[in-house]
């Protein structure tokens, strides 16, 4: 059984149809990309799997670990194991980002029937991940996102990622804005946290951090459809040629 | 001002005459003559309606505080109920000088012992009249010749809370006042009173609670008069947790001298028709004065900050952070004015009020209004009103945290930077468990 399995998905959003049928499969220990123009429905794809409301699946299914969660709430997925990194993530003020990032892991902890840890067990904690991923720990002291910058964003969200452990990792865009030093920095850091126990979709619009996060699948995503599924060459081929080719044979 | 003649300004007069308090034997002729001063002065203001030509009580409407007949209390009886209540509130006093007010009366079995600090009088006001500086001050400040609620707690002023800090003097133990109202088969109105009066170089942390031992209905009219001396600092916090059917109309008057500073942290979490009126005048050069507001409303309650800064003074600086969470069918209001008068050149003032709103049946009103008669000032004002931000609500949910807890935070988060500018400790934590505990209400 496939960790995800997504079949003739569709979603509309607002009344206008975004997603037109995503057939995918993503098993355990695999690392999958989609890449797509701007407007295919990347970020439609990873909301929807992270159950973002106004998001609406008007066909098709969302199978993980074998269970239906289109009628879960975002908590109960984010319980069961995905994870979602934002493209953009939300700057939230007065809150914490260690008071933020505990409360998110207890909950987990709860749901699973563990001992909630306790803010000095959960500093210990953080203070090995956030050597992990690059940041001071006394950015988590932060409220979360504000004035962080572009790196800082997307270092935070793999932060919270390594915090969580997801089974899924869905990450949008993890790659945008980002110098050659800090790309490299975020790319290794995802590799670190993947295992053969979980995996990794990664949304991405350039080919570039595939070259570090090597890709077992590549799915070009056009207006809404898987139009080419291949291997790793997939994604130099859109380096070297663009999405015209697929936009037109498409269209 | 309209005047709405009514059975109950009679019936303040009648109280006032049997309470003797323009023949008392004990009493100064000088404080017989402002009680007598300001009840005549009371009749003829008579109570501000919300009726076309009063702009300033346009959001609020005391018809209800004019058409019910509150009987004054004669002398409040001690109750185990008061002690427990206060033991309640959680404070541990050793960490503080604490003065207890039942129905505006000085309770010395309810407070600390007597304090005593050089050079200061820190107590009840009714056993320091003849004290030059409190018959120089006390009804200098607070406006009751032409405020009604003013001149009504003025005629009825019997007892209150003096602190007066001598020069040079920094005390290092908050002073907390509680004016606690006591429980009563009839409607009662109490007329707290406040003098503060701190010295050149002086510094103090002062608190004002204004609490009831029962959910009953009352009025509670209160009046503090605040003057600051040359490079005195005062952090000055009020808390109301009134009876959800109580009214309370406090006044805080406030006179800033050269380069002394006023904190102000204000928290409105009771009652049910609050108005505030918050009157600072900042008099002298490299004065200044951060006026910090939180409140949080569910039901009907309404709230009203009427906060005015008058920068009568040049190289003086405001900064004014009001912000609001309401729930319900709750109303509330803030009317900031800020007046920069001719020769107040290089004036630095700021104003913001941000309310966020949990129901579409709550009203949020901000109405700011500036006065600026000098050229070169630096004046600024936001204001905003909304919802829970549903992208970070989101980003919480995707986290895992369940939804209720998850708007609790963004609340929290919300109203985090006014009780975050708390500095007494015991107080910021006490704050931040009564805030918890009212959205925990609200939230579900």
């Amino acid at each position: 059984m496939p960790l995800l399995h997504i079949d003739n998905l569709h979603v509309s959003v607002d009344g206008k149809n975004i997603l037109k049928g995503v057939n995918l499969s993503i098993e355990r220990g695999e690392v999958h990309a989609i890449m797509g123009p701007n407007g295919s429905g990347k970020s439609t794809l990873a909301y929807m799997l992270a159950g973002k409301s106004g998001y609406k699946a008007t066909k098709g299914s969302v199978l993980f670990d074998g269970q239906d969660i289109l009628t879960l709430l975002p908590e109960e997925r984010a319980r069961m194991g995905m994870f979602l990194s934002f493209q953009h993530p939300v700057e939230i003020p007065g809150v914490r980002l260690d008071q933020f990032m505990r409360a998110g892991f207890n909950s987990l902890r709860k749901h699973r029937g563990e001992p909630e840890l306790d803010p000095l067990k959960f500093d210990r904690l953080l203070k090995k991940n956030v050597e992990l991923v690059g940041l001071q720990q006394a950015m988590t002291k932060r409220f979360v996102n504000m004035n962080f910058s572009g790196g800082e964003k997307k270092k935070s969200e793999l932060l919270q990622m390594s915090i969580m452990e997801p089974r899924l990792s869905i990450l949008d865009e993890p790659d945008s804005g980002l110098d050659v030093d800090a790309l490299r920095d975020v790319a290794n850091c995802i590799k670190k946290l993947h295992t053969l126990e979980n995996a990794v979709l990664l949304v991405t619009h350039y080919q570039r951090i595939l070259n570090y996060v090597v890709p077992d699948q590549v799915h070009i995503l056009v207006d809404g459809r898987v139009v080419r599924t291949g291997s790793k060459d997939l994604a130099h081929d859109i380096e070297a040629n663009g999405y015209e080719q697929y936009e037109q044979a498409h269209t | 001002m309209t005047q709405l003649s009514s059975r109950s300004n009679h019936a303040y007069r009648l109280h006032f005459e049997n309470l003797g308090l323009k023949s008392n034997q004990g009493d100064p002729n000088w404080l017989k003559l402002l009680r007598e001063q300001s009840m005549d002065q009371f009749e003829t203001l008579g109570f501000p309606t919300e009726r076309k030509g009063n702009e300033e009580w346009k959001y609020t409407d005391v018809k209800n505080i004019a058409t019910t007949n509150f009987v004054i209390p004669s002398k409040p009886t001690l109750t185990y109920a008061a002690e427990k209540h206060l033991k309640q509130a959680g404070f541990d006093e050793h960490d503080f000088h604490r003065l207890v007010f039942l129905d505006g009366l000085y309770s010395p079995q309810l407070s600390s012992e007597d304090v005593k600090i050089k050079g200061c009088t820190i107590g009840p006001l009714s056993q320091a009249w003849n004290a030059p500086a409190v018959r120089g001050t006390l009804g200098t400040l607070a406006n009751w010749k032409d405020h009604a609620f003013t001149a009504l707690n003025t005629a009825f002023t019997r007892d209150g809370a003096l602190i007066h800090i001598g020069p040079n003097t920094k005390v290092e133990k908050p002073i907390s006042i509680i004016f606690l109202t006591s429980q009563w088969e009839e409607k009662i109105a109490t007329c707290p009173r406040t003098l503060i009066m701190l010295e050149k170089n002086s510094s103090a942390i002062i608190m004002e609670t204004h609490c009831s031992i029962e959910e009953t209905e009352y009025l509670s009219n209160a009046v503090s008069e605040i003057s600051l001396g040359n490079n005195s600092h005062l952090e000055h916090y009020r808390l109301q947790m009134h009876s959800k059917d109580a009214y309370h109309i406090g006044t805080t008057q406030v006179l800033l001298r050269q380069t002394s500073q006023f904190k102000s942290v204000s928290a409105d979490l009771g009652g049910k028709l609050i108005r505030n009126n918050l009157k600072t005048e900042v008099a002298g050069e490299n004065a200044s004065c951060i006026l910090n507001g939180l409140y949080i409303t569910n039901g009907n309650q309404h709230v009203d900050n009427h906060v005015t800064i008058d920068h009568s003074q040049p190289y003086t600086n405001s900064r004014e952070h009001f912000k609001g969470v309401l729930g319900d069918k709750s109303t509330t209001a803030f009317q900031g004015s800020i007046i920069i008068r001719k020769n107040s050149q290089k004036v630095d003032s700021y104003q913001e009020n941000k309310n966020l709103l949990l129901s579409s049946e709550a009203e949020a009103n901000t109405k700011p209004a500036f006065w600026i008669y000098a050229d070169d000032v630096k004046c600024g004002h936001g204001a905003s009103s909304g919802e829970l931000n549903e992208d970070a609500l989101f980003y919480l949910l995707s986290r895992g945290i369940p939804e209720k807890e998850a708007r609790a935070m963004l609340i929290k988060g919300f109203i985090s930077e006014i009780i975050a500018s708390v500095e007494w400790d015991l107080y910021k934590s006490h704050l931040e468990n009564l805030v918890e505990d009212k959205l925990s209400n609200m939230c579900g």
